[in-house]
């Protein structure tokens, strides 16, 4: 063996990489197939638990458990590949402490806030978890303020149906818009994005674009660590396609740079320039796409000096001229090309280069893709952009380069918004499970969508609340402040999760005038800090639909019955409803004017509705349990999105049509909108939207429309470079940012417990430079103290691991419970999407 | 780089015999959170020292289908250089002893054959783990039928 053979076959292995043979005989290495196996083990197809990518898994059971799961050859997302995390989803049910048993912390036999944790049955929990709502419900119609003291947590990890479920029992039932989705702290400045830009959620591209495209833009995005299968495609077009090319913008270098030909570590808040630069560059050396811009965009100028979304008191909102009334904030006014031309030229080459760090050639290297007609490229970003004090612009500086261009609705052209959770899309934004939002991009806000909405779930006008409710952030400070009594946490880890944990989540969760409810298969801290815990089916013990990050949705079967004493969100959810009468939960108001809704029960209501319950047990496909369906002696996941699915096809907005329920059985998703059945792949294109020329027959061949808006034009927003809401300083001289780690799932809860993931990342390490390191007399390996003006953690520093921050600039993941990062978190937001920075925290470490 | 995987001494206990004589932090039937005992306002405790497997046996599957965890240190890939390909390769893994890539991996999304790795699989790392030699955080009662 010789070095000059070893290097022959690493310059090999890049370079032949993939090279097909030629010969198209599809080759299946994989056994399994729908139904059973040799060994007896029945195979069936279901969504990956984990992230927003959606990549399908064929799930092994045998005797009622999870014996096996492998990647889904049939499934265009993943093609039978997996993630580590992925390929580990058979052991996420079974860790020893799944809870089995509703949980009550009592004293003396009875309930008390400060008492341990007791088993009780199903029946005691919802009697207490009832009146505690009843009080509270019953003190708000007494206040007549408007105001509602009953909120709850959901999740873009809850299936489409729980989300709708949720939905209506607050929205309607509760006729509280207090509920608002984990999705808060992750897509929210995506949404808001969409909504201002084109009107219409989520993106106008799909996964197809990796095949189709050539050069690859990463906005502080780390696909390889939080989308790796996605990362796969892409990285199978770099090396296999010519002319493929990858830049990755970052604040820190990471394992996504690996395959990078164009690095560029910024320093934070910069990509605000950036962004302007690229568009200064393209209008500069004349690579506007003139006919395009002029065609189908419009310009505005955002409303500046926003504020951070703070509590109104403190002085960084008191000083911004903006920061309040909510129409200052999110005010613009429309801008001429000459005006918009104007405010971008002072982001020259020279400026961006030298306030984000990034040498110039770099920079202009990555305005060259954006600027050359003949150059395909995809914009991609996540929680760089979207969990920062300015997402929302952010996001449209993106819009802006691809619209700028006409680079956009189109193969290979495409800018394209990731997802973090596996039902962010489908559940929290599609739903609408948001505290202003109603399916299918309706708002509660608009009296017409409100109507609208009352008329499918079949209650009275006026039923919903027109304001919306308290959003993610504002709902911890409401608990702490006793404005928010009521409270339940469902298929999320928040106390983990949200920011300044110490100083506005946790007074909240233990205030003696809340009650707070946490609903999870184990017990996470969320659930610790709680005053009852509900045992909850998770998974494959339950029927579902997610909608990941390309708008497919992908339903499946329970596989397995639930562990013993679990239920799942929906079970519990209709189950709780059964507690309430509408005397209990409407205003007298209302009921006067309705009697015919008098004494009936919030499930009779939402549920009983005729269409929820339309569907029997004969529909359940033989040989799957569904135990919601036997329990309620209906098929509810069928009604529910048989139900929700009227919002798209019946609508006021159009482009959110869904297929049959039971069609999503049968295939390996559909990518909405659906139109006769067939699934779209490309939005707001004729010839690939069939939408297109059904809102405007004039439209040309292969021409675009952007239909979301009333005059089909999409929107450049014209937004400067603002600073960060916190930066380094004398005493905390670091920023630190937070994120995830490829090997676990969010806050860990599931990953933790899989003792493979466990074993390969057990701690979350402080990632920082060498130099930085040295100058405080440490090393790597060495145990250190993390402070923030909020609170502290410790940890082991390592600067020899994936991640290498630039001096100045500290990671930590944010997955181990055992040391709480979001302890030092600002609760700072995008005032826009209400969005937490998670990114930026000025930070200082010491010697453990 | 050094190249044996023959078992060398303790480190080269597999992973299944350390399950069995594992005792997790944390027992099934007190309810604690991942913190254990740790109240969550209080600081966090600094995490033990670890050490990571090192040349050891290859670990044993859990069921067919599950990619093999790593029984050494992770190796650097990118897009100039996979140091992986230097012993497991088609070419090398005889002499290196080490496991050779699964014939999953030479395949493209469209079901063509390839005569090199798919660019699909190229990142080794997204798949394949490094362990260190730790109990489990909390015992996992997964069991199988299935074939390994």
């Amino acid at each position: 063996m010789t070095i000059s053979r070893r290097d022959f076959i690493k310059s090999n292995a890049v370079a032949a990489t993939a090279t097909a043979i030629g010969i198209s005989i599809p080759v299946t290495t994989v056994v399994a197939k729908d139904g059973y196996d040799s060994d007896g083990i029945r195979w069936d197809k279901a969504p990956c638990r984990f992230c927003g990518t959606g990549c399908s898994v064929l799930v092994g059971t045998k005797n009622g458990r999870v014996v096996a799961t492998q990647g889904d050859p049939d499934a265009p997302v993943n093609k039978g590949l997996n993630c580590i995390k992925g390929y580990f989803l058979s052991k996420i049910m079974y860790g020893r402490d799944r809870l089995t048993s509703p949980l009550l912390r009592m004293k003396g036999g009875k309930y008390d806030k400060n008492g341990e944790f007791t088993p009780v049955s199903w029946e005691d929990a919802f009697e207490i978890m009832a009146n505690k709502w009843k009080a509270a419900m019953a003190a708000d119609h007494q206040r007549n303020d408007g105001k509602s003291t009953v909120g709850m947590f959901g999740s873009g990890q809850w299936t489409v149906m729980e989300g709708y479920a949720a939905s209506k029992l607050y929205k309607a039932g509760f006729r509280s818009n207090n509920i608002d989705p984990n999705a808060r702290h992750c897509m929210a400045s995506a949404v808001g994005a969409f909504m201002r830009t084109f009107g219409s959620d989520e993106p106008m591209g799909c996964y197809d674009d990796f095949e189709h495209g050539e050069n690859f833009v990463l906005w502080g995005s780390n696909m390889a660590e939080m989308h790796p299968i996605l990362w796969s495609r892409i990285t199978d077009t770099r090396l296999t396609k010519k002319n493929s090319s990858v830049h990755v913008l970052s604040t820190y270098q990471h394992r996504s740079c690996d395959l990078a030909d164009n690095v560029m570590i910024f320093e934070p808040q910069m990509d605000l320039v950036i962004g302007n630069y690229i568009a200064n560059y393209i209008i500069q050396n004349g690579a506007v796409n003139k006919d395009f811009v002029k065609k189908h965009v419009n310009i505005r100028l955002a409303n500046t000096d926003i504020g951070y979304g703070l509590r109104p008191t403190d002085p960084r909102e008191k000083s911004a001229k903006n920061s309040s009334p909510r129409k200052a904030q999110v005010g613009s006014k429309p801008m001429t090309f000459d005006e918009y031309k104007a405010f971008v030229a002072e982001y020259t080459l020279e400026k961006a280069s030298k306030m984000s760090g990034v040498p110039e050639e770099n920079l202009l290297e990555l305005a060259k893709v954006y600027a050359d007609p003949k150059k395909k490229v995809m914009s991609l970003w996540t929680m760089g952009a979207n969990q920062h004090v300015r997402g929302v612009w952010m996001n449209h500086l993106m819009y802006n380069l691809h619209l700028l261009t006409g680079k956009i609705s189109e193969p290979g052209n495409s800018p394209f918004s990731l997802t973090g959770q596996p039902s962010a899309c489908g559940t929290a934004r599609e739903v609408g499970t948001f505290a202003h939002r109603l399916p299918a991009d309706l708002v509660v806000m608009k009296e017409g969508h409100r109507k609208f909405a009352e008329k499918i779930w079949q209650v009275p006008n006026g039923t919903i609340p027109g304001k919306p409710g308290y959003h993610a952030v504002l709902q911890n400070r409401m608990l702490k402040d006793g404005k928010l009594n009521a409270y339940w946490v469902m298929c999320n880890n928040n106390v983990q999760a949200a920011p300044n944990l110490n100083d506005e989540t946790m007074p909240g969760y233990r205030n003696p005038a809340n009650f707070i409810v946490t609903s999870d298969p184990y017990p996470t801290v969320t659930a610790m800090a709680s005053d009852l815990i509900l045992p909850t089916a998770m998974w494959v013990e339950k029927e579902g639909v997610y909608g990941n990050a390309e708008r497919r949705s992908q339903a499946w079967r329970q596989q397995v019955p639930p562990v013993e004493g679990a239920k799942s969100d929906l079970w519990q959810l209709m189950e709780f409803s059964k507690h309430f009468t509408t005397d209990e939960a409407w205003s007298k108001d209302l009921l006067d004017a309705n009697p015919e809704y008098r004494g009936k029960t919030l499930f009779d209501v939402l549920y009983a509705n005729g269409s929820v319950n339309k569907y029997s047990l004969n529909d359940l496909e033989a040989g799957f349990d569904n135990n919601e369906a036997f329990h309620f002696g209906f098929y509810p996941q069928k009604g529910l999105y048989e139900e929700y699915r009227r919002f798209g096809l019946e609508g006021p907005k159009k482009g959110h049509e869904l297929g049959e329920y039971a069609t999503y059985h049968k295939v390996r998703g559909m990518r909405w909108p659906v139109i006769d059945g067939k699934e779209t792949l490309w939005r707001y294109r004729e010839g690939f939207d069939p939408l297109v020329r059904k809102m405007n027959p004039t439209v040309a061949a292969g021409d675009v429309y952007f239909y979301g808006k009333p005059d089909g034009k999409a929107n450049i927003f014209c937004c400067p470079y603002e600073p960060a809401a916190e930066v380094p300083d004398d005493e905390y001289p670091l920023w630190m940012s937070t994120g995830r780690v490829l090997e676990h799932w969010h806050s860990g809860s599931m990953t933790q417990r899989v003792p493979e993931l466990y074993r390969a990342v057990p701690d979350a390490d402080i990632f920082m430079h060498p130099d930085d390191v040295k100058a405080l007399g440490l090393y790597n390996g060495a145990a250190a103290k993390v402070i923030s003006r909020r609170g502290d953690i410790t940890g082991r520093i390592s600067t020899k691991g994936r991640n290498r921050p630039p001096k100045g600039l500290i990671f930590v993941p944010w997955f181990d419970a055992r040391r709480l990062v979001n302890k030092l978190i600002l609760d700072a937001t995008d005032p826009l999407s209400k969005e937490t920075d998670y990114k930026k925290t000025a930070v200082k470490v010491v010697k453990a | 780089m050094k190249k044996s995987n023959t078992m060398m001494f303790v480190l080269g206990s597999s992973l299944a015999t350390l399950l069995l004589t594992s005792s997790p932090a944390l027992q099934a039937d007190e309810v604690v959170s991942l913190r254990g005992g740790v109240d969550i306002a209080q600081l966090s405790l600094v995490p033990s020292r670890k050490n990571r497997f090192k040349d050891a046996d290859p670990f044993e599957r859990t069921w067919k289908e599950q990619p093999p965890v790593m029984p050494h240190k992770d190796y650097p890939v990118s897009i100039k250089d996979n140091k992986c390909m230097d012993c497991h390769s088609d070419e090398n893994y005889e002499e290196e002893e080490a496991t050779q890539i699964g014939r999953s991996h030479f395949v493209d999304r469209a079901g063509n054959k390839l005569e090199n790795l798919s660019g699909n699989r190229f990142f080794c790392n997204q798949c394949h783990t490094p362990q260190f030699r730790i109990d489990p955080l909390v015992t996992n009662d997964f069991s199988t039928s299935a074939r390994r």
